[in-house]
């Protein structure tokens, strides 16, 4: 077995009991990265000699017995909105070309103490509009699985440094289902946690009450192993809540038929919507867990069909606000040759921003205007109440709710990628934890007919990210991973 | 109202987004059809129910007033294309 | 109609007052005044991409006191909001601010014009962060941005047009500026830009009901140019309907140094906000307990203050009035009459040397240069009658130079009274000599005389006599003519 297919807890047992050292590991993967970066693309900047020296001072604390971390020495890379000190972050857009930020994120602090190993930032779409990394500035990652008998699926950098080898584990972020989609797409495990469980300080703001920091592993186990390291109260981000759990992974392995488990009928009977490959895929999987005598429920979830309005307007209006402070002024690109101040903008933004990013910022700028205010905005703050109350009434009767992660095939999405409306509504599955800022995560559930995985979604409750891991642990060890 | 040319130059200028022809045509059909999606809470009910300003749940978060080290201005100006006397700088303006 | 008076003029403030935290609204920067530019800046305070707003407590407890200080509902339920709009001084060109729920409303200050009172009503009052600096260079091809006073702690304060003549906006202002000094809100040192108000006037002739179109005019920030434009731009206006023209509804800049005001922007393109709740900061709520803690920590008040002066001390209204206006001031006061000295001549000194040194020294009133209790032993001293009252003018004047101690002033200079028959006899006879007019007056029963000779005695002695004995001694010394 090569080392950069093994997961967090395989290669923290081998650091462990020194059969294999952390710069050997560290080596290792960066190797992997120069076999096959070439063909993927999931990197935007590699550091490769920072990764070294910092790999050699994480084996001495760990031969000192500083670090005891399950990921200390584990290679891992983040996403590019993620603010690394020292070390440019770019959200794949032109406007923070060379952006270096002068702190580290909390996320990246948590690690960093755990004596993780960074190698370097992952590709994605600009300012994390999207799941494909169609609109990064740099370039396209493309997805693990593709061969020359399929149409290319597109993807962003964090699922496929983790299906491909590149990294053991990434952070991505999840705004309105990144971390899900492309993780269902690559056949790796993506978790959103809940709103205010990991501190959202120092990861460039899309939508605020949407964004939250996610892990991207091999499994789900290396997904708790993660989620302890990076959760948490964090004093820089008012929302961020703290918790009682300090170990996700005792939680795993737990019995879990008696719990109920409901699907909302209007994800799989809203035909529109729902490709047939991947109503199939999700069919077959429900068959097998059903088959282990785990107990399935269909539930009506009437308000279903404002969710996707509702999630385009608050976070559109919030994007055209975080987008502001794009000026060329304080940071980031700025135009050449302006006449005056109101030229210093509209060039600079004209030019540092692609059109995904632009049409969304002049959306929200519609939707918030005083004339349109009531009309959308506040509607929808209204209606996102409605959703969430519904929700949670129905996470009162279900322990979780499964669902696919996405309506349509891997090669459908990235077929669409640049159709804003297409590409708008097959958010409508994941969207609905950012609305409502519960849990939700994406497990590999099969392959669909041209071959690429697809996610098995799983919402959880409030801060319950214990019973939704418990539960998408035991749905692991039936359904099996992506091979 | 229809989202016309006007509406989306209009809109483009208090963004200050600058637009070339060709993205503005571009621009308009995406955004008209984004629209389209975003009425689909017209006819929603929402009497009775309040705005969800804040996802969290908590209230009362605060800092203690208490000054810390600051960043040296060197690290402040890092990322800015221009600067001068210690200063962000910007085309002159005239008020 | 032609005349001024024909017209009511109507004014409402919006007043803007740094809050005395010591570290800024969402970040821990330094709120201090002045440092070189940029240096009391953090990633936060200058909107680095990836960093949140967290909240100062001590400026929603300082909201909190102006507001209960100004007899405001507090509400129980607030939240933040952004203001959107783009300018260089805005680092995330969005100001977080708050929109339709401010942190207190509906309040009151009372003022007393003509010796009538009057109830300036305020709307409400909210918590902001104020914006950076952009500095001018005339010589350069630029403008330069100075973060350093982004994200220092706000409270806007706005009022009903209330107001109906500059002086009715000034007393409201010195109203205000003594509460915020008073409850310790605001230093509102208006010379550092703590205190500026936006001014909208409108005028209409009195037989009409409805209010006319206003005008507003932005960021002033001296009482004096508050006061010239008001009256300019209400003559302006008067005088433009007068001509037959129309106001407009616009912004409008006022040059102090001209002492007119020129049209900005009209208010018809004004600027759409995009205000909209800032989800990055949890709600804010307000119990009763919390406000009752507050309630019970505020100071007096100037009102209550003045009130106890007359009544305790018996210092006139007007006295009462002047020095409460000032939380320095009335805090020396204070200080004077708890070492010792009597109210009422300590308030004379104020009153007079004190304030009238200020004044010629160009010296602020929280910058007295000697101790309250320096006062107080002047005052002690003369009343023990080991200085003249002549002499202690010099003394003071001299405390006010050097700070020294009016004890030590007085050893090193000799200032003390000559109270012996030996000293003076001599001088007393000496003035009787030259003076042979005025001993004729004085026998010829002019009283008046009198005085004119120990005003000569006074001078030889270099006002050091002790005016008792003097007066005695004249009086043998004439007597015996
Ligand atoms: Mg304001
Ligand atoms: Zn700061």
């Amino acid at each position: 077995m090569k080392l950069h297919e093994l997961d967090i807890s395989q290669l923290s047992g081998l650091i462990g009991r020194k059969e294999i050292s952390v710069p050997e590991l560290t080596r290792s993967v960066l190797d992997r990265i120069s076999e096959i970066e070439h063909k993927l693309g999931s990197y935007i900047s590699i550091d490769e000699e920072r990764a070294l020296v910092r790999a050699s001072e994480v084996q001495e604390k760990i031969d000192k017995g500083e670090i005891k971390s399950p990921l200390a020495g584990i290679p891992m890379a983040v996403k590019d909105n993620i603010c690394t000190r020292d070390m440019t972050t770019t959200c794949a857009s032109r406007m923070l070309d060379k952006f270096i930020p002068p702190f580290d994120a909390t996320v990246i602090s948590k690690l960093n103490e755990n004596g993780a190993i960074l190698l370097g930032k992952l590709n994605m779409d600009e300012f994390a509009m999207g799941s494909t990394s169609f609109y990064s500035y740099f370039k396209k990652t493309k997805n693990p699985w593709n061969s020359i008998n399929t149409p290319e699926v597109l993807c962003e950098g964090t699922p496929v440094s983790v299906a491909a080898g590149e990294a053991v584990y990434a952070l991505g972020s999840d705004t309105g289902g990144s971390i899900r989609q492309s993780a269902s797409m690559c056949g790796v495990v993506g978790l959103k946690p809940t709103y205010g469980l990991v501190s959202r300080h120092g990861l460039v703001a899309c939508a605020s009450s949407f964004d939250q920091i996610g892990p991207v592993t091999r499994n789900v186990r290396d997904c708790t192993l993660v989620l302890n390291a990076i959760s948490g109260k964090d004093h820089m981000d008012s929302t961020s809540t703290g918790t009682s759990i300090d170990d996700y992974s005792k939680f795993l392995g737990k019995e879990i038929k008696e719990l109920r488990i409901g699907i909302p009928g209007e994800f799989i009977n809203n035909k529109g919507l729902l490709e047939e490959g991947i109503g199939k895929v999700f069919q077959d999987a429900v068959n097998t867990l059903s088959g282990t005598g785990i107990h399935f429920e269909e539930f009506s979830f009437p308000l279903m069909e404002y969710v996707l309005p509702v999630y385009c307007i608050i976070s559109y209006g919030e994007i055209s606000s975080s987008m502001a402070r794009y000026d060329g002024i304080k940071f980031g690109y700025r135009a050449e040759s302006c006449e005056d101040l109101i030229d210093l903008y509209k060039k600079t933004r004209g030019e540092g921003f692609g059109p995904e990013v632009k049409r969304r910022v002049i959306l929200g700028t519609y939707f918030l205007s005083a004339k349109q205010y009531e009309k959308y905005y506040k509607k929808a703050l209204k209606l996102r109440r409605a959703i969430t109350d519904e929700l949670e009434k129905a996470l009162e009767k279900y322990d979780v709710i499964i669902g696919p992660v996405l309506p349509v095939t891997a090669s459908t999405f990235t077929e669409h990628a640049g159709n804003p409306a297409m590409a708008n509504e097959y958010d409508a599955f994941t969207c609905i934890a950012n609305l409502t800022g519960l849990p939700a995560m994406s497990i590999p559930c099969g392959r669909d007919a041209m071959g690429y995985p697809a996610g098995l979604q799983l919402f959880g409750r409030r801060f319950r990210e214990d019973i939704l891991l418990k539960v998408a642990y035991a749905f692991e060890q039936n359904l099996g991973e992506v091979k | 109202m229809n989202f016309n040319n006007e509406m989306l130059e209009h809109m483009a200028d208090t963004a200050r987004i600058g637009l070339s022809e060709g993205e503005k045509e571009e621009l308009l059909s995406t955004i008209q059809e984004i629209i389209s999606i975003a009425d689909g809470i017209i006819d929603a009910d929402t009497s009775g129910l309040e705005p969800m300003e804040h996802v969290t749940t908590l209230k009362n978060v605060f800092r203690e007033d208490k000054v810390d080290e600051p960043y040296t201005r060197e690290i402040i100006l890092s990322n800015a294309s221009e600067t001068n006397e210690g200063c962000f700088s910007v085309p002159k303006i005239v008020e | 109609m032609n005349r001024e008076k024909d017209y009511e003029v109507v004014i409402g403030l919006e007043v803007h007052a740094e809050l005395a935290t010591s570290s800024k609204i969402f970040c821990s920067c330094s709120t201090e005044f002045g440092g070189l530019p940029n240096t009391h800046c953090c990633p936060g305070c200058i909107g680095m991409p990836g960093t949140l707003p967290v909240l100062n407590k001590n400026v929603v407890e300082f909201a909190i006191r102006a507001g209960l200080a100004t007899n405001c509902e507090i509400s129980g339920f607030t939240k933040m909001d952004r203001k959107n709009y783009f300018y260089p001084d805005l680092p995330r060109a969005y100001q977080i601010s708050q929109y339709d729920i401010p942190i207190c409303k509906d309040g009151f200050i009372e003022i007393e014009i003509n010796g009538v009172k009057k109830k300036i009503r305020i709307a409400r009052i909210h918590i902001e962060e104020d914006a950076g600096k952009l500095v001018h260079d005339q010589w350069s091809t630029g403008s330069l941005v100075d973060y350093n006073r982004s994200g220092v702690p706000l409270i806007e304060i706005v009022t009903y047009p209330d107001m109906n003549s500059a002086e009715e906006a000034r007393l409201f202002l010195e109203g205000l500026k003594a509460i915020l000094q008073y409850t310790g809100v605001s230093d509102c040192k208006m010379q550092e830009g703590s205190l500026r108000a936006d001014v909208n006037i409108s005028v209409k002739p009195k037989s009409q009901e409805e209010l006319g179109v206003r005008t507003e005019m932005k960021n002033l920030n001296s009482f004096r140019a508050i006061i010239r434009a008001i009256e300019a731009e209400s003559r302006r206006q008067i005088e433009e309907l007068e001509s037959g023209g129309k106001i407009y509804r616009e912004t409008r800049r006022w040059d102090d140094e001209k002492g007119v005001s020129f049209s900005m922007r009209s208010k018809e393109e004004a600027q759409d906000y995009r205000y909209f709740p800032e989800s990055d900061i949890p709600p804010v709520i307000i119990d009763s307990e919390w406000v009752e803690e507050i309630r019970k920590s505020l100071p007096e008040l100037p009102e209550t203050r003045k009130r106890r002066y007359m009544e305790e001390y018996g210092l006139p209204a007007y006295d009462a009035e002047i020095i409460t206006s000032s939380k320095a001031l009335s805090d020396f006061f204070e200080e004077t009459v708890k070492n010792g000295a009597n109210a009422k001549t300590a308030s004379n000194w104020i009153m007079g040397e004190l304030l009238r040194l200020l004044k010629e020294k160009g010296v602020e009133d929280d910058s007295i240069p000697f101790p309250p209790v320096h006062l107080a032993k002047l005052i002690d001293i003369i009343e023990k009658g080991i200085i003249t009252g002549t002499i202690a003018k010099k003394v003071f004047d001299n405390m006010f130079d050097s700070g020294k101690d009016p004890v030590a002033i007085v050893d090193e200079q000799g200032l003390k009274v000559v109270a012996d028959t030996g000293t003076l006899l001599p001088v007393v006879k000496k003035v009787i000599e030259n003076n042979p007019g005025s001993v004729a007056d004085y026998k010829a029963g002019k009283t008046k005389a009198l005085g004119f000779l120990m005003g000569q005695a006074m001078r030889e002695t270099k006002g050091k006599a002790d005016p008792k004995l003097i007066n005695q001694l004249f009086i043998e010394e004439l007597e015996k003519l």
